[in-house]
C-alpha cells in the first residue's frame, strides 16, 4: 500500500474526467486521475463516435444544440487527428414526416448550425448506397470522431502539464473526514494493492458510475444508466454521418468511423451500469432501421455490437443544485449535502466534454479560492502515437497510404486494421498497456473483421518478448483478449462473421490448443461479459 | 437454367445480384488461402498479395478520397485468388475497380497513360497495322522499333508482339461460298486477335460449329474493350461495350447465342464489362446471359450427347496445355480439357502453373515485364519439359507470350478439334500434322 | 442416354478430396467442383482423430481406438458411428499409403496419439503427423532449440520455449535475422517455404542456427520447411544440423496442410478425375427421390451438372456448406437438406469463447444413415443418389473433440467407396 498527495483528484477516465484533469493541469493545479480500467473503458469507448453538429438537438433542445455547434468548432482544432471531417446528412425517409425538414432547417438557423439542403440526386452521387426513396437531404457539419484517440490525446496533454494518470485504479472508498472529502482509497488492479490518494478537492467524473462513487461517502446521487446499443458493419458503406430527419429515436443514425459503419442506438434504462444485456430485439431493431437508410444493410457483415450507458441524472433534492442544464449536471456537494471538498459532474455528451470540464474546473477554482482562466478552447493536444501535434483531419485512407509509402506490408500484425509491429511495440513499450485490450484501444489491433483471429497470437508473442513476464501471464492475456473480442460478437453472429469465429476457434483450439495453455482461464483484468439477452420483442413497441 | 437446347438464347433474365464487387469483401475470413496461390506476390514484393489488395485495402478506400495505394496496379488480373477463395470474395474485380479509380483520379503519368491507351486498343492497332502487314511486322519486330517504343512509351522491348495476318478473318468469312445453312444458328464473336492476327482460329471455330450442324453468323463487331478495362480506362471501354451490344443484341433477341474463341472477349461480354462498369441495362444482361466460350458451348453439347465425336481422326501427340486465367473468371471449370479428351490418341498434360504472367497488356509494360517473366517461369519450364511439337492454350496473349519465350508454337484447342474433324489446318498445327 | 458423368463431388476439403480420390481409384469418372480451397489450408496438416474426450473433463485422449467406443456410447449419432472404427482404420491406412507413396509419410497409429507442440507452446494430441513434425513429441524430454525468423510474425519462439520449459523440456530459442528474408517487404509462410527449397538459403539457415545448437538434441522450426519438396528439405536440415528437426504448425495458411491438398489432388487427377475450382454449387434439381442436377454459379448464368451420384462435402458453417443469417435461419446451401441444429438463435452460443463443450450452433449438420445418405425426420433416405461427408455432418463438435481431420477422412473415404460400389 502506498499514498499519493495531490491538490485535485479526478475520478473517472472517460472523456469528461480526462478533460477535467487536463484543464486542471493547464491551470497549474497538481492533479491526478484514477480510472478503474483503461481510459475510455466506460461510456466514452462505447458510443458511436459522432461529433455532433447540434443538428440532432436543433428542434428538441436548442440549448444543447448551441453548445454542440460551439464545441464542434473548438474540438476540430483541439485534436484534428482524432476527427474525420465526414460532414453529416439529415434525411427525410418515406417513414418520416415530410414537413419535419422545414422545422429542422428553421431550428438549425436559430441555433447557428450551418445547414444547406441538397437535391436527392446530389445526395445519391455522394452516397450511392442511401435509400433512393429519401425525399429531402440537409447537410450539417457533423463529423466522426475516434473517442479513444481523442481521450488519449487529452490525457497526454494532461501528462505533459504534470498530471498523473492512473489507470486500473478502482475507487473503493471516498475518504470522508467529518463533512469533508479528503481523498479516496483505491485498488491498483494490476499490482493488486491498495493506494490512498489525499487531495484538497475530489471531482467525481465517473458518469453513469457517479452514484456508486458518491455512495461510498454516504452521498446520494441518482444517476440512471441509459443503455444504448450499437452495431458496427464491417464496411464503410457510407462516408457521411447520416441521421434521420425526425425527432431523435432508436436506430436513427449511422456514423462512419475508421473502417466501419456504426448504426445506433437504443435507449433503455438499466439498473446497473456494469451488468446488462444486449437484447435480441435491439439488434433486430437496429437492422430494420438501418435498412430504411441503406437498402441491403441486412446483407452486410456485422462486425461487432456493444452497449454503452448514458449517465442520466435525476435530481432527488429540490432546488439545491446550480448549473443544471439538460445537457449536463454539476453538483456542488457543499451546498447540496453540506459535504465539502467534493463535486460531481455527470450527464452530458461526448461533444460537450470540454465545456463540462471547463465549468467543473471553474468551480474547483472557486472552491479553492483561486482565479485561473481556462485555456483548453485554444489548446491543440499532442497525438500520443505520432510525433508532433496533429494539424490535419484523419482520413480513412491514411493507414493504407502510410503502409504503402513505408512498404510495411510484411510487418502488419493486425492485417485488418493495418497495424504494424512498430505500432504494437510502441504501445507496449510506453508501459501504459496492461492488457492486450489496452493495446487495441491505442492502435486498433483486433478491431477488424477477424476480431483478433490472426493478431492475438502475434501480439501475445511480441508482448512476451518485450515484457518478459511469467509465461502463464502471457497465456492468460491471450485468452483474456480472445474472450474480450467474443464479448461483443455473440448478439450479431451470423453469416460471414459466424464463419470467421469458427475459423478463429479452429486456430486457437484445434491448431494452437491455447485453451489448454498453463495459467488461469481468465484474469481479473479480463472483460466483464454482457448478460445473456433474452427479450425478443421491443418492450416499447406498440402492438 | 439449361432446360432447353443450349443454342437457343434465353430471353428471360435470371435474377442475379448486381451488388458492387466491393461489397464481396465482407465475405473475407482473412484465411490467406488467396495469398498461398497468388503467382505475383510469390515473385515480387511490389505486390503484397490479394488479401492485402482486395478485402483489406478495400476497407480503406472510398469514393471521393484519393486512392491511397499504388501497389494494386501490380495485380495482373489472373484471378487465381478468386478461384481458390473459399468464401467468394471478388478480389480481382475489387483490384480492377481500384485501378480504375487511380486512372480516373489522374494518378497515372502521362507517358504511361498514353502507352496504356495504345496497347489496350488492339482494334486500332489492327486497323492501322494489318493493311500494311509486312511493313508493320518488320518495324514492330525490329530492334529499332522496339527501342523506340521503350524510349517513347515505356513499352517493354522484349514483349511478345504478334504478327499481323495477311488477310482479315472477316474478309475470309465474307468470301466463303459453301456455308452451312441451318435453323440452328449461332453468332461467332471472333475478337481482335482472330480478326487481325490469327484468322486460322476463327476458321477452325467456324468449321467445328458447322460440322456440328450449326449455321455460323459473323456480324460486324468490335473490340470487347477488355484491355481498356484492365488498364482502368473505363470510359473508353464502355463505349466499345455499348457498341458491341448494339451490334449483337438483335441476334440474341432472334434467339441466337454468341460463341467466341477468345476466353477474354467472351468473359468481357458476360461479366467483366457489366461488373466493372456497373453497367446493367437489360440488353447488356441479355447479351451476357447468352454469350459462351466455344469449349463451354461444346461441353454442353457433349453432356447432351450431341457433340460430333464419331470417326474422329487421331492426333497421336502428347501436348502441354495451359488453361488460361480467364477460365477461372468464367467459373466453368476447364472445358477445353473435356473437349480434347474426345480426340483419339491425343494426350493432354495440363499445366499446374498459375499464370503465364502476361496478364493481357501487363507484360508489355517495361516496369512489369520482369515480374511477368518471373510469374511465367514455372509454366515455361513445364512447356519445355513436355517438349511437344506444339502446345495448347485458349487465350491469344498467353499463346503469344509462352510461344515467344519457349519457342514452342501454340494453338487454340479448337484447331485440334477441327483437325480431328478432318479439316485442313493452317499454322503450326499444319506443320505437325502433315 | 448414357450419362458419361458418374460421380460429382462437391467440396475440396479433406472429405471431398478423399471421396473423389477413393471413387476415382475404383475407376469411376469423377468430377469435383469446389468454390475454393478449404480445410486443408487452414488446419495443422496432421490427422486429428480424437484428442479430447469426454469434453467436460477436458481429458486428453492418448489412445483413440479405445476412446472412440466410449465416445460412441454416449454419442451414437457421431459420424464415427456411421462409418465404424474399422473403416476409420482403413481410411487412415489408405491415406498413409498414399502419402508414403508420394514421399511424404504420415506416421502414427490409432492406438496412440502424438503429443506435439503448438505455435504458442501448448501441446496438441493428434493421430497421424508427417515425419517432419514427429520429433517434437513432448513425451520425449530431450532439450530443444526453437528457431524463428525475425520478419515472420506468426511464430514467436520465446513464448513457445517458456511454455515447453513448463513441461520439463529444456528449451532454448533463437530468432534469425537473415539478409535474404530481411531484404523482402513481405514474409509469409509460403514465401519462407519456397525459400527453404533453395539449397543456398537452407545453407544460410543452417549456418545461422549452428552456433546456437548447444546441448539441444532436436531443433524446432515453424512449419515452413518446404512445400512439395518438404521431405527433402527436412532430411537435409537433419543431416546438416546432425539431429532431429521438427516443424510446428501455426496460423493459416498451413504449409503442411497444403502438402496434403496437393497429394490428394494429384491422386485424383492421376486416376482420371478432375478438380474444378471456383465453381460454387448453389442449388439442385430433384425428381422422384433422385438428384438429377446440381447447379453452379458461373459468370452471367447458372450451369447444370448432371451426374449419376453426388457427394456433398461442402463443410459446415466454416466450410460454407451451411449458411446462417440475421433472422436465425440455418440452411444447407445446395440441397436444402434438413439440419440438426438448435431450435432458436437464443441457443446458439455459450458464454465463453473457449467453452469446453462448444457452441451448439457449430454442431449444426446433416443427419445421415450408415450409408451416409441424408435422411429426414422419419429416417427415410431423401435422395437415393446423394451422400454426405465431412464436417457437413451432424453429431459432432470436431474442433472441441480435435477430430477435424479424422471425421473428414473417414467419412470421405466411406463415401468414395460407397459411390463406387
Amino acid at each position: 500500500m502506498h499514498t499519493i498527495q495531490t491538490e485535485v483528484l479526478v475520478i473517472g477516465g472517460g472523456a469528461t474526467g480526462t478533460g477535467v484533469v487536463a484543464d486542471l493541469a493547464l491551470r497549474g493545479f497538481r492533479c491526478a486521475l484514477v480510472e478503474k480500467r483503461d481510459l475510455t473503458h466506460g461510456t466514452t469507448g462505447r458510443y458511436h463516435g459522432l461529433l455532433h453538429s447540434g443538428g440532432r438537438y436543433a428542434v428538441k433542445d436548442p440549448k444543447a444544440a448551441t453548445e454542440c455547434i460551439e464545441e464542434n468548432i473548438i474540438l476540430r482544432k483541439m485534436f484534428p487527428h482524432a476527427i474525420e471531417d465526414t460532414g453529416g446528412f439529415f434525411v427525410v425517409t418515406p417513414w418520416d414526416e415530410d414537413g419535419f425538414g422545414d422545422t429542422f432547417m428553421a431550428g438549425c438557423q436559430e441555433t447557428g448550425i450551418p445547414c444547406e439542403e441538397l437535391t436527392v440526386s446530389q445526395m445519391l452521387i455522394e452516397e450511392p448506397h442511401l435509400n433512393p426513396g429519401i425525399t429531402r437531404c440537409f447537410r450539417v457539419p457533423d463529423a466522426s470522431a475516434d473517442s479513444f484517440l481523442a481521450t488519449q490525446s487529452v490525457a497526454e496533454l494532461a501528462r505533459q502539464n504534470g498530471a498523473q494518470i492512473l489507470n486500473y485504479h478502482e475507487v473503493e472508498q471516498l475518504v470522508r473526514q467529518d463533512n469533508k472529502i479528503i481523498g479516496a482509497i483505491c485498488r491498483d488492479l494490476v499490482r493488486d494493492e491498495e493506494v490512498t490518494i489525499h487531495a484538497d478537492m475530489v471531482v467525481n467524473a465517473s458518469g453513469a458510475w457517479a452514484g456508486r462513487v458518491a455512495e461510498t461517502a454516504g452521498l446520494e446521487v441518482n444517476v440512471q444508466a441509459g443503455k444504448g446499443t450499437m452495431l458496427a458493419a464491417n464496411y464503410r458503406i457510407l462516408n457521411t454521418v447520416v441521421n434521420r430527419c425526425k425527432m431523435p429515436a432508436d436506430g436513427d443514425i449511422i456514423v462512419p468511423v475508421h473502417s466501419v459503419s456504426i448504426i445506433g442506438t437504443t435507449d433503455q434504462a438499466v439498473p446497473d451500469p456494469e451488468h446488462f444485456a444486449i437484447e435480441p430485439w435491439e439488434i433486430q431493431l437496429m437492422m430494420q432501421e438501418a435498412e430504411k437508410l441503406i437498402p441491403g444493410w441486412k446483407d452486410l457483415r456485422m462486425l461487432r455490437c456493444w452497449g454503452g450507458v448514458r449517465p442520466l441524472y435525476q435530481e432527488t433534492k429540490a432546488a439545491d443544485t446550480r448549473d443544471v442544464t439538460r445537457a449536463y449536471t454539476l453538483l456542488d456537494h457543499e451546498t447540496r449535502d453540506d459535504v465539502s471538498g467534493f463535486i460531481t459532474i455527470t450527464g452530458g455528451k461526448w461533444t460537450t466534454f470540454r465545456q463540462m470540464a471547463e465549468v467543473t474546473v471553474d468551480r474547483v477554482c472557486e472552491k479553492l479560492g483561486t482565479e485561473r482562466p481556462c485555456t483548453t478552447q485554444e489548446t491543440v493536444t499532442p497525438n500520443p502515437f505520432e510525433k508532433g501535434h496533429g494539424r490535419t483531419y484523419h482520413t480513412l485512407g491514411q493507414r493504407l497510404s502510410d503502409t504503402e509509402s513505408q512498404k510495411t506490408f510484411g510487418q502488419l500484425i493486425c492485417e485488418c486494421e493495418l497495424v504494424t509491429r512498430a505500432d504494437v511495440e510502441h504501445a507496449i513499450a510506453d508501459g501504459k498497456a496492461h492488457t492486450i485490450d489496452d493495446i487495441r484501444r491505442d492502435v486498433r489491433v483486433g478491431m477488424g473483421p477477424c476480431q483478433g483471429g490472426f493478431c492475438t497470437l502475434r501480439v501475445a508473442g511480441i508482448w512476451h518478448d518485450m515484457k518478459e513476464t511469467m509465461v502463464e501471464e502471457t497465456n492468460v492475456s491471450l485468452r483474456d483478449f480472445l474472450q474480450e473480442r467474443w464479448k461483443g460478437l455473440q448478439p450479431i453472429l451470423w453469416g460471414p462473421q459466424l464463419k470467421q469465429e469458427r475459423l478463429d476457434e479452429l486456430i486457437y483450439m484445434s491448431v494452437l490448443n491455447a485453451d489448454h495453455l498453463p495459467g488461469e482461464k481468465a484474469s481479473r483484468l479480463g472483460p466483464a461479459m454482457y448478460e445473456k439477452g433474452t427479450i425478443l420483442h421491443n418492450p416499447k413497441a406498440v402492438t | 437454367m439449361n432446360t432447353t437446347n443450349i443454342w437457343e438464347a434465353q430471353l428471360t433474365i435470371e435474377d442475379h445480384d448486381h451488388k458492387p464487387v466491393e461489397l464481396s469483401l465482407d465475405q473475407c475470413i482473412k484465411c490467406n488461402i488467396c495469398v498461398t496461390a497468388c503467382p505475383v506476390t510469390a515473385v515480387t514484393d511490389l505486390f503484397p498479395g490479394p488479401k492485402y489488395e482486395g478485402p483489406q485495402a478495400g476497407r480503406f478506400r472510398h469514393p471521393g478520397q484519393r486512392t491511397p495505394d499504388h501497389s494494386v496496379d501490380y495485380c495482373n488480373g489472373c484471378r487465381v485468388c478468386n478461384m481458390v477463395c473459399p468464401t467468394g470474395v471478388r478480389i480481382a474485380e475489387i483490384n480492377g475497380r481500384a485501378r480504375g479509380d487511380i486512372v480516373q483520379g489522374g494518378q497515372v503519368s502521362r507517358q504511361h497513360k498514353l502507352r496504356n491507351n495504345l496497347i489496350a486498343r488492339p482494334e486500332l492497332l489492327g486497323k492501322l497495322g494489318q493493311p500494311v502487314a509486312p511493313l508493320a511486322n518488320l518495324v514492330l519486330h525490329s530492334g529499332f522499333g522496339r527501342f523506340f517504343a521503350k524510349l517513347t512509351l515505356d513499352i517493354a522491348p522484349e514483349a511478345p508482339l504478334p504478327r499481323f495476318a495477311n488477310e482479315r478473318f472477316s474478309s475470309w468469312a465474307k468470301k466463303r461460298t459453301e456455308k452451312v445453312q441451318s435453323d440452328r444458328k449461332v453468332v461467332y464473336f471472333h475478337g481482335c486477335s482472330t480478326e487481325y492476327y490469327e484468322a486460322r482460329v476463327g476458321k477452325a471455330a467456324v468449321q467445328v460449329l458447322e460440322a456440328n450442324g450449326f449455321e455460323v453468323l459473323i456480324p460486324p463487331q468490335n473490340c470487347c474493350g477488355l484491355p481498356l478495362l484492365s488498364n482502368g480506362e473505363f470510359e473508353a471501354a464502355q463505349a466499345y461495350h455499348e457498341s458491341n451490344i448494339s451490334k449483337l443484341i438483335d441476334y440474341v433477341k432472334q434467339g441466337y447465342v454468341i460463341v467466341g474463341t477468345s476466353t477474354s472477349c467472351t468473359l468481357t461480354l458476360k461479366e467483366e464489362a457489366p461488373e466493372l462498369l456497373s453497367y446493367y441495362t437489360e440488353d447488356a444482361q441479355l447479351l451476357a446471359a447468352n454469350t459462351f466460350d466455344i469449349n463451354e458451348f461444346l461441353v454442353h453439347l457433349l453432356d447432351d450427347g450431341q457433340l460430333k465425336s464419331d470417326d474422329l481422326k487421331p492426333i497421336p501427340f502428347t501436348l502441354a496445355y495451359h488453361p488460361p486465367c480467364q477460365y477461372r473468371a468464367h467459373r466453368i471449370g476447364r472445358p477445353s480439357v473435356e473437349i480434347m479428351d474426345v480426340i483419339p490418341e491425343l494426350t493432354i498434360i495440363e499445366s499446374q502453373a498459375a499464370c503465364c504472367g502476361i496478364g493481357g497488356t501487363y507484360g508489355y509494360k517495361a516496369e512489369k515485364i520482369g515480374i511477368s517473366n518471373d510469374v511465367g517461369q514455372p509454366l515455361f519450364d513445364f512447356v519445355q519439359e513436355i517438349n511437344g511439337p506444339i502446345a495448347v492454350c485458349d487465350s491469344e496473349t498467353c499463346r503469344w507470350n509462352i510461344a515467344a519465350t519457349t519457342g514452342v508454337p501454340f494453338v487454340h484447342p479448337i484447331e485440334l478439334l477441327a483437325a480431328a474433324y478432318g479439316y485442313d489446318v493452317e499454322g503450326p498445327l499444319a506443320e505437325v500434322i502433315s | 442416354m448414357e450419362n458419361r458423368n458418374e460421380v460429382l463431388v462437391l467440396g475440396a476439403g479433406l472429405a471431398g478430396l478423399t471421396a473423389a480420390w477413393q471413387a476415382s481409384i475404383q475407376g469411376k469418372k469423377v468430377r469435383l467442383l469446389t468454390k475454393g480451397w478449404g480445410a486443408t489450408h487452414w488446419h495443422a496438416g496432421c490427422v486429428d482423430v480424437l484428442g479430447y474426450w469426454p469434453l467436460d473433463n477436458e481429458e486428453v485422449v492418448n489412445n483413440p481406438s479405445s476412446a472412440i467406443p466410449q465416445l460412441l456410447e454416449t454419442n451414437p449419432d457421431h459420424p464415427y458411428a456411421r462409418v465404424g472404427l474399422e473403416r476409420l482404420s482403413d481410411a487412415l491406412s489408405a491415406f498413409q499409403k498414399l502419402c508414403a507413396d508420394a514421399g511424404y509419410p504420415m506416421v502414427g497409429t490409432l492406438d496412440k496419439n502424438w503429443q506435439l507442440p503448438t505455435a504458442v507452446g501448448s501441446v496438441r494430441p493428434t493421430c497421424l503427423a508427417p515425419t517432419t513434425m514427429t520429433a517434437g513429441e513432448v513425451d520425449d524430454k530431450g532439450p530443444i532449440l526453437l528457431v524463428g525468423f525475425k520478419q515472420y510474425a506468426d511464430f514467436h519462439p520465446h513464448m513457445i520455449a517458456d511454455n515447453l520449459k513448463g513441461l520439463g523440456i529444456p528449451t532454448q530459442h533463437v530468432v534469425l535475422d537473415l539478409p535474404a528474408v530481411a531484404s523482402r517487404h513481405n514474409t509469409t509462410g509460403i514465401i519462407l517455404a519456397n525459400m527453404m527449397e533453395q539449397t543456398e538459403f537452407l545453407g544460410d539457415v543452417v549456418k545461422a542456427v549452428r552456433p546456437h545448437l548447444g546441448d539441444s538434441q532436436r531443433v524446432g522450426f515453424p512449419a515452413v520447411l518446404g512445400m512439395r519438396k518438404a521431405s527433402a528439405v527436412h532430411q537435409s536440415l537433419q543431416n546438416q544440423l546432425e539431429r532431429p528437426v521438427f516443424e510446428i504448425p501455426g496460423l493459416p495458411p498451413s504449409v503442411a496442410g497444403i502438402r496434403l491438398h496437393y497429394i490428394l489432388k494429384d491422386a485424383i487427377e492421376k486416376n482420371g478425375g478432375r478438380v474444378f475450382e471456383g465453381m460454387e454449387g448453389i442449388g439442385c434439381e430433384t425428381e422422384n427421390g433422385r438428384v438429377t442436377a446440381v447447379f453452379s454459379e458461373t459468370a452471367s448464368r447458372n450451369r447444370s451438372h448432371r451426374y449419376q451420384q453426388y457427394v456433398l462435402a461442402t463443410g459446415g458453417i466454416l466450410g460454407g456448406g451451411i449458411v446462417t443469417d440475421h433472422t436465425g435461419l440455418v440452411r444447407e446451401v445446395i440441397f436444402d437438406l434438413p439440419l440438426d441444429t438448435p431450435e432458436s438463435r437464443q441457443e446458439w452460443f455459450q458464454r465463453d469463447f473457449l467453452d469446453v463443450k462448444g457452441h451448439p450452433i457449430y454442431r449444426s449438420g446433416v443427419v445421415v444413415n450408415d450409408e451416409l445418405r441424408p435422411i429426414g425426420d422419419d429416417k427415410r433416405v431423401l435422395y437415393e443418389n446423394l451422400l454426405a461427408a465431412g464436417t457437413t455432418l451432424a453429431g459432432c463438435e470436431v474442433i472441441r473433440e480435435r477430430a477435424f481431420d479424422g471425421v473428414a477422412l473417414a467419412t470421405g473415404y466411406a463415401a468414395g467407396n460407397l459411390v463406387a460400389t
